[in-house]
């Protein structure tokens, strides 16, 4: 590995080994550094001690949530009787995210790594990568890599001799966002249609086949081997407070150089995509930027300042989420996209609730009507209503998300809307 | 004194009487001479109930019961069940005119506008029992009095 | 207790309810459609919102557990909103064809949107519709009204255990389906139509036919089975329009036998005035002639009286007042499944009630199709099994059961001796033993390993047994009864509190019937056999069909063509062939009456419907028939007769004044001195006869129900069964072959089945194979004659 020990040095630590190739294999990923750390931790480690430092290095899930790693490992009740559940959600599934495809498809080892890290501070025996099914040469890599891992002993029974054994295991998803999800993840994984379960229980103490269960992002996982190598401590000093470590931001739309780019936590929105990402392709601010994934209410111009970190975004009125950053400038027809992210939510509802089967239905709908030229004065209210009160009255986040970009176009852009009913009036 | 004396004598309140009498003589008159002459009626007017079909000869009612249960005097008696091509009619559906109060509430209940009172009102007869309606009866007064029915059922569509 | 606030109401509940019941229990109102108090919690349909203080978003009541000093609010302006939205939202798709539904008038849809829907709905694009699927014979399915509160489908995952219906697909295309098109094969499939609260699944018999507000409700007892169920009897005028269970009853389902047996109350199959044989055919006349043929028939005549279980309580002591008076020597049967009259240790009736059934640590079936004799027991058990609670069984056949049996083992009737014998060997092993043990294990030489389970379970805390039909009807029941007996003292079960020696009856009322006629009665076939060795004059049969039920059919053709019969009833049924008096006495649902049923929880039915017919109730009958054949009335009214019942049974009179009805059950007899000793068997025939129940065809009633008819051809098996190792050891297989037994040669179709005991002639009774009913032991002997 490369990565610095000063944490002042470290700019990436997931991407660190992203450029050599051929990472995918066992041996030039053992040359750079992986598994070099793993017979430390399981000789002289122990769970408490793992657990306190993930606590200490202040890392929040990656996944779009952002609750603290350390807290989610410390909640699974020990001693139960039943076995403990060690999940990786890669159902990478958000619109926007491409992350979690490049650590897999680039690195798989460090992955695994993590897990085998994870699962020895959770005491786990069976832990599974729940993958997008999309993601099929992203599958195949991981599975060869798994495999060699076995041959290695760095899975299976008694690994490297420290009598700590974990299997792991890939499983495709079938193509549903909602299994992003980790109840619904857990459903599907179980062999049942892939629906969100209702909190309580939590999947802490009753998630796969009703056992204690841990799931995490694959960028939460990738993470671990670096904290645990270089202390808690050092990840805590990344970034700022409360919003520690470093970030991969997937960024997409009207910029120059759309990609993966892992920066250290409160780097700027605009050094983000200034910097990195070679600026915007029309003018010099973005009309919109969708900064978690589509499902993330919109920013606009005025918080292009904005550090990235959990913190600011959500000040500004958003949310982190994954890290997808979709960025606009002014050719963008935002009507058109805000039906286009309806339609994407009303096929992959998963039709539980009542709000979200019916109003993301009935969204798109209305939306395609108003694009279309067919809009009457009465849409907006009826665009409001219908999206107001689905958010937040349903089993899982889904809702909330349909729901933010019809509330965003409306909130911060209303003349775009009546632009097209004045058009559809005449 | 003298002046009573005069309408006494004189049969005063009489002449007046009178007078009245001789100039309602001379106007025109208002009576109308029913049968020969009847008076018009409002399209709202509540008398002999009537079944009514569709143009396709297809009958409208659907067996809901709401006029049934909607009728104050229970002069309704409807029984059901589901047709051979699985749709809901009538089995039944008698109205016992002896009970019927023309309140007009199974028509305002009907939702498919099945049930309504015509304007016919001359359906005397000699027995009670001739005034107990079945369902083929009411169809009939339902094709008899169609033209009239949707006539009044348009002029009065704007107030409803 | 959790002591939280409910709209400023300070209310104490168990830790861990949700805030849903919490309100439901103190009186508040919550609108919901996809929780049910009996079925796990979904969550779905979103109506439950309420508000809790401090909480950001409104939550859902249902699967929100209550917390310590938690505040919630039920009523507020964003909930109103919400509400009015959720509506708003379900009615998107719903069509608009509330006069054409069944359900209008008790749709909780209908009643919400009035109560919490805006007038007017914004959608104008087009709405779904959805392909129906075939839900069997009893639901109608219109599933373009369903929103998808999968009430249907946790329902045959959890009470059914069929799990035949499934959510497809996912977003506004989801539909609820079938797996497999028309399969519904679930006994409780009647309560769909109930717990689906809009029009999606309801009634297919009485679809299109009636409405909810022309209904007047009866509450009275189901006397299908012996669980006697509350129901409530819905009709129009005199006519029985459906039957449904009773919020707040035991059982909050009611099983198809009980539900659909409605069509036979207005079927050609009633008795509904009084009928005499002329010229060779039945003629309908005035009771008084038919009393005149009656007497001609029974006056200074030696006679056998016959009944069935069914009459309620009060029938049932005006029959015997009624043999006091007219007939005192005459014998009488009612069970025409017992061919053992000796007394039993522990005669019919449960010790325990279903739900402390449900409880015990170990329940173990002892020869039962308990699916299709008791279902809603079936479905106790089910419930016990998904808590994880044992259920043992040993039987003739793998009963299908829809739930995972733990310990299973097949056995012939023969072998019973030796199961019991095993299992004694066992406990005396470890020490336990009672009076008689000794006497009882040296008469027998055989030992079965299946004894093994039965003494596994007895060691527990609390076992509750369920002796079922292939013990009662055994031809040793009696020593068999009396051996289980022996093994439940000498393990503790047999003790008051703990008593878990629970004999399945074949009727209701098994406690009352085997109090007042304990001297009196007999084996129905030693009346037929009296009958045909013309020791009887008559036979009067009251509400009982041997020919079509029972163990003896061969046997009462033979007596019916023999003497004369005077048919008491309400279903004509077969024996209209054979009688030459038909007298028209009440349906159950025409009566007020008292039912007791196996547990001994004790009913009065109190607004009976108005009779069809003539008909008039069974204890009027008997009275008139006492006063025309010149004999002294017992009793004029219902109150004499009632303080008469009291006389027989002293429990009865206590149950009747208690309020709580449930509190006072009256306990099944027991006999401690029947000490019954194994037999040897006598004949020699190698395979055992066990004759199969079938909810669908089994009694009068059943029969008399084209519904139930129906469905009964939908789940026949073939008529004789054997597993093929049985036709394999002879050389044979399946088809026409001949089988030999006591009454001779007869040619049947056999078919096979894996999940009989090998050694063991299945049969049903009601195909042509029914005359076997009357044998319990048979040989096949190769191919057609």
């Amino acid at each position: 590995m490369t990565i610095s020990s000063d944490p002042k040095q470290v700019t990436q630590i997931c991407f660190d080994r992203i450029n050599i190739p051929n990472q995918n294999k066992l041996s030039v990923a053992r040359e750079n550094g992986a598994y070099e750390f793993l017979p430390t931790v399981l000789n002289d480690f122990d769970s408490a001690k793992i657990i306190n430092e993930v606590k200490t290095s202040g890392i929040r899930g990656r996944g779009g949530a952002g609750f603290p790693t350390g807290l989610k490992w410390s909640f699974v009740p020990r001693n139960t009787g039943k076995p403990t559940y060690l999940l990786c959600n890669a159902d990478e599934g958000e619109p926007g995210t491409f992350k979690d495809r490049d650590i897999m498809r680039f690195d798989p080892h460090l992955l695994i790594e993590g897990m085998i890290m994870a699962g020895f501070a959770l005491d786990v025996r069976d832990a599974y990568i729940y993958i997008r099914g999309e993601f099929l040469h992203e599958a195949n890599v991981l599975n060869e890599a798994i495999a060699e891992a076995y041959a290695a002993n760095l899975l299976g029974e008694n690994i490297l001799g420290s009598g700590y054994s974990m299997n792991l295991t890939v499983h495709r998803g079938a193509g549903a966002y909602v299994c992003g999800e980790e109840t619904a993840l857990i459903e599907s994984l179980e062999g049942k249609p892939g629906r969100p379960r209702f909190k309580p229980p939590f999947p802490a103490v009753e998630g796969f086949y009703r056992c204690p269960t841990v799931v995490n992002n694959v960028e939460t996982l990738a993470t671990v081997p670096a904290i645990l190598k270089f202390g808690g401590e050092w990840h805590a000093s990344i970034g700022i407070p409360n919003n520690t470590g470093c970030k991969i931001f997937s960024v997409s739309g009207h910029v120059n150089k759309p990609g993966n780019y892992e920066v250290p936590m409160g780097t700027s929105l605009k050094t983000l995509i200034e910097d990195y990402c070679g600026g915007l392709q029309h003018g010099s601010v973005p009309k919109v930027i969708i900064p978690g994934g589509s499902s993330t209410p919109w920013l606009t111009a005025e918080h292009y300042d904005t550090p990235l970190t959990y913190d600011d975004l959500m000040k500004a009125g958003s949310f982190l989420g994954s890290g997808a950053i979709i960025v606009m400038d002014e050719t963008a027809d935002l009507v058109a996209l805000t039906r286009r992210l309806a339609h994407f939510y009303a096929h992959e509802s998963c039709g539980q609730c009542t709000p979200c089967r019916e109003g993301t239905g009935w969204l798109e709908r209305v939306m395609k009507r108003v694009e279309g030229g067919k809009g009457c004065a009465g849409d907006v209210t009826v665009l409001k209503d219908a999206s107001e009160h689905m958010a937040g009255r349903t089993i899982c986040a889904l809702a909330e998300g349909a729901a933010a970009p019809v509330l965003s176009l409306l909130k911060h852009f209303p003349e775009d809307v009546q632009t097209r009913l004045a058009e559809s009036s005449k | 004194m003298l002046k009573r004396a005069f309408k006494t004598w004189f049969l005063w309140e009489l002449l007046i009487g009178l007078s009245v009498t001789g100039r309602y003589l001379f106007k025109k008159k208002i009576t109308v001479e029913y049968p020969e002459q009847k008076t018009p009626l409002s399209p709202r007017f509540r008398g002999l109930h009537a079944l009514r079909r569709y143009e396709s000869g297809e009958e409208r009612c659907i067996a809901c019961k709401l006029c049934e249960v909607v009728c104050p005097a229970t002069a309704i008696w409807i029984e059901s069940e589901e047709r051979d091509d699985g749709s809901r009619r009538t089995t039944r559906y008698d109205i016992d005119f002896s009970k019927c109060i023309y309140c007009g509430f199974c028509q305002e209940a009907c939702p498919v506008d099945a049930i309504v009172e015509t304007q016919e009102f001359e359906y005397a007869c000699e027995t009670r029992a001739e005034l107990y309606y079945d369902k083929k009866m009411l169809l009939a007064n339902g094709d008899r009095y169609e033209k009239q029915i949707a006539a009044n059922l348009a002029a009065d569509a704007r107030y409803s | 207790m959790t002591q939280l606030f409910i709209n400023d109401q300070e209310v104490d509940v168990t830790p861990g309810t949700s805030i849903l019941e919490a309100c439901r229990q103190n009186d508040v109102d919550v609108p919901y459609f996809c929780y049910h108090p009996e079925l796990s919690v979904a969550a779905n349909c979103r109506m439950c919102l309420v508000e809790v203080e401090g909480w950001g978003k409104p939550a859902a009541s249902c699967c929100t557990p209550v917390s310590e000093g938690m505040k919630v609010k039920t009523q507020s302006e964003t909930l109103a909103k919400d509400r009015e939205m959720m509506m708003e939202y379900l009615l998107i798709h719903h069509p608009l064809d509330c006069p054409v539904c069944d359900q209008g008038g008790s749709c909780k849809l209908q009643d919400y949107t009035v109560e919490h829907g805006a007038s007017k709905g914004r959608y104008s694009e087009p709405k779904r519709a959805v392909i129906n699927y075939e839900l069997g014979p009893f639901v109608n399915t219109c599933m373009t009204r369903c929103i998808h509160c999968t009430r249907c489908v946790r329902f045959a995952d959890e009470v059914a255990g069929t799990g035949d219906i499934g959510v497809l697909n996912r977003s506004d295309h989801m539909t609820i389906a079938g797996i497999v098109e028309g399969a519904l094969s679930s006994e409780l499939s009647g309560n769909l139509p109930d717990i689906c609260p809009v029009g999606a699944l309801l009634d297919k018999p009485s679809h299109d036919v009636s409405r909810p507000w022309e209904m007047t409700s009866h509450s009275s007892t189901c006397i299908q089975c012996p669980n006697g169920c509350d129901i409530s009897i819905e009709s129009r005028g005199d006519q029985v329009m459906r039957i449904v269970p009773v919020d707040g009853s035991p059982e909050p389902w009611i099983c198809d036998r009980g539900r659909y047996v409605y069509d036979a109350f207005r079927s050609d199959n009633r008795i509904l005035s009084p009928m005499v044989r002329q010229d060779g055919a039945l003629q309908s006349v005035d009771w008084s002639d038919a009393f005149d043929r009656t007497i001609d028939l029974l006056k200074d005549k030696k006679v056998g009286i016959l009944f069935s279980s069914q009459w309620s309580v009060e029938g049932h002591v005006a029959i015997s007042l009624m043999r006091d008076a007219l007939f005192p020597d005459a014998k009488v049967a009612f069970d025409l499944h017992r061919r053992d009259m000796r007394p039993f240790a522990f005669e019919e009736g449960l010790a325990m009630t279903t739900s402390q059934i449900e409880a015990a640590d170990q329940v173990v079936i002892l020869g039962s199709d308990l699916r299709q004799r008791l279902p809603l027991l079936m479905q106790r058990l089910r419930k016990r099994g998904r808590a994880g609670k044992p259920v043992s069984r040993i039987g003739a056949m793998n009963y299908r059961t829809n739930m995972e049996i733990g310990r299973d083992a097949l056995i012939r009737p023969r072998d019973w001796h030796g199961v019991i014998a095993r299992a004694m060997e066992q406990v005396s092993e470890l020490g336990k033993t009672a009076a008689g043990f000794d006497a009882w294990l040296g008469a027998v030489s055989d030992r079965h390993e299946a004894g093994k389970i039965l003494a596994d379970a007895l060691i527990s805390d609390s076992c509750a047994l369920l002796v079922g039909e292939e013990i009662r009807s055994h031809e040793d029941a009696a020593s068999l009864i009396h051996g289980v007996d022996l093994l439940m003292r000498a393990c503790g079960h047999a003790e008051a509190g703990n008593d878990g020696r629970n004999l399945i009856p074949e009727g209701v009322n098994a406690q009352v019937l085997s109090a007042v006629f304990a001297d009196a009665r007999v084996s129905a076939g030693d009346i037929f056999a009296a009958a045909s060795a013309g020791e009887l004059d008559a036979l009067i049969l009251i509400g009982s069909d041997p020919v079509g039920d029972g163990l003896f059919p061969s046997a009462a053709k033979a007596a019916l063509q023999k003497v004369p019969l005077v048919q008491i009833g309400s279903i004509s049924g077969e024996m209209a062939d054979y009688a030459d008096v038909q007298l028209p006495a009440a349906a159950y649902s025409e009566i007020e009456g008292t039912f007791v049923n196996m547990e001994g929880r004790v009913r009065v039915a109190t607004n009976p419907i108005k009779s069809l017919g003539q008909e008039r109730p069974l204890w009027k009958v008997m009275m008139r028939l006492i006063q025309v054949m010149g004999a002294e009335v017992p009793v004029v009214s219902l109150d004499e007769l009632r303080s008469a019942v009291c006389q027989h049974l002293s429990a009865l009179s206590d149950a009747w004044c208690v309020s709580n009805q449930d509190s006072a059950l009256i306990a099944p007899n027991r006999n401690r001195d029947a000490a019954a000793l194994p037999k040897a068997r006598t004949d020699s025939f190698e395979l055992d006869v066990v004759s199969r129940y079938s909810m669908y065809r089994e009694g009068m009633w059943a029969r008399a129900s084209a519904l139930l008819t129906e469905a009964g051809e939908l789940n026949a098996l073939d008529d004789v069964l054997v597993h093929p190792d049985t036709l394999a050891a002879k050389g044979l297989s399946a088809g026409e072959l001949v089988v030999k037994s006591f009454l001779g040669e007869q040619c049947f179709n056999i078919g096979v089945r894996e999940d009989v005991t090998p050694g063991v002639l299945f049969i049903a009774k009601r195909g042509v194979a029914g005359d076997l009913s009357d044998v319990t032991a048979a040989s096949i002997d190769g191919g057609a004659v």
